[in-house]
């Protein structure tokens, strides 16, 4: 008994050895095939209309063995774009992303949900206009390979969510405006370190 | 008794061409801007919209016909990367200089009951027509909440190969064939 409670000791610290060599892969965001999107409902759902955030920074970390990871994503709230420039002044104001007391919005997740070697979700924690609230993204088409231009491995994927507004209390234009549900699509590309 | 019918035929005619008015709306271009999505290196989505669109949308819901008629700016491209709408508007792309506008034009509406559901017309880019079928989601006609005019939305969508016009640069593997391109749409009725 003792000798086996020895050798799961020993394996486990093997394991806790092995462990710096289960890399750890780290991937920087592009932020120009990562730019954010998202649609709103216009007028009490008579259309969809679509926006973007131009410019973001971030990592993702990935330890495919282990399954887990980690994602952190900076988003410059100033960057928006949405249908018309009128609009985009009004949404960069203090009835919407206030920009000016916050410039940035961040997503943070350390809960990476895998499905066998693919990540198909991502737990995590959207933080914007001085609000944290928690975000199930849903991923879907994770690919990993080579750029065939430049050589360098990368991975992509899109990321969607539907968010309520309301929760960061961003209540400006509801009900009849703009709706409270935004859908969010992520496109992602992040190179290998 | 052939006479009455005779009567009552013209009288139907007259009646239904009558009330069958044909409503005609002017597309709303703010609210109104195609948008497109293509395939990266196959690795991520990238999308796009463009800027400006004009047009005008016929409905008569008796009859269940209807046409379209739309002209988007070429111009007015606008993707992820200032640079890349350089590249787009260029010849290996749009060639704006020589095809400025972009038209689609459809004289067959689809209907499910009172409801259009898909528009068949045919798309002009780069001096090539080919025929598209735009599906339509969630068509809604109403009075608009805040301005109270008479005014229809919908969401129009369909997928393209882009090398059926003979835009075939970056083919295959820098940007995909198929361009899925998402339409919204307001058009306000004319109520003259």
């Amino acid at each position: 008994m003792s000798r086996c409670l020895a050798v799961v000791s020993l394996t486990l610290g093997l394991a806790v050895v092995a462990d710096p060599a289960v890399a750890e892969d780290v991937y920087n965001i592009d932020p120009i095939h990562s730019q954010p999107m998202y649609e709103i409902q216009h007028m009490k759902g008579i259309s969809v209309q679509h926006g973007s955030f131009a410019k973001l920074t971030g990592k993702v970390t990935l330890d495919r063995a282990a399954k887990k990871g980690t994602i952190d994503v900076t988003i410059d709230a100033s960057t928006i774009r949405s249908h018309d420039a009128r609009l985009d002044n009004i949404l960069k104001g203090e009835d919407y992303f206030n920009i000016a007391k916050y410039p940035t919005m961040t997503f943070k997740s350390s809960d990476l949900k895998f499905d066998g070697d693919n990540v198909v979700g991502a737990e995590g924690e959207l933080t914007m206009i001085g609000v944290t609230k928690p975000v199930t993204l849903k991923m879907t088409r994770f690919t990993c390979g080579e750029n065939p231009f430049n050589k360098k491995p990368v991975c992509g994927g899109e990321a969607t969510a539907t968010i309520k507004r309301s929760d960061w209390g961003m209540k400006a234009g509801l009900p009849v405006s703009s709706s409270d549900d935004v859908k969010l699509i992520l496109p992602i590309e992040a190179y290998k370190e | 008794m052939t006479r009455h019918l005779a009567f009552a035929t013209v009288a139907f005619v007259i009646a239904t061409s009558a009330t069958a008015a044909e409503e005609t709306y002017k597309v709303d271009p703010v609210h109104s801007q195609p948008n497109f999505e293509v395939r990266h290196m196959g690795f991520s989505i990238q999308r796009g919209s463009f800027g400006k669109a004009t047009g005008t949308i016929k409905l008569d819901r008796a009859a269940k016909t209807g046409s379209v008629d739309i002209t988007i700016d070429a111009t007015s491209i606008k993707t992820i990367d200032p640079r890349l709408d350089k590249h787009v508007q260029s010849e290996d792309f749009f060639n704006v200089a020589k095809y400025p506008t972009i038209t689609f034009k459809s004289n067959k509406l689809i209907f499910d009951g009172d409801r259009v559901v898909a528009v068949e017309g045919e798309l002009t880019m780069i001096g090539v027509t080919k025929p598209v079928t735009l599906t339509v989601d969630n068509e809604t006609c109403g009075e608009h909440p805040i301005n109270k005019k008479p005014m229809c939305g919908a969401q129009a969508s369909a997928t393209v190969k882009r090398s059926d016009w003979g835009m075939k640069y970056g083919l295959p593997r820098a940007v995909g064939d198929d361009v899925r391109l998402v339409i919204p749409v307001e058009a306000y009725r004319d109520v003259g």
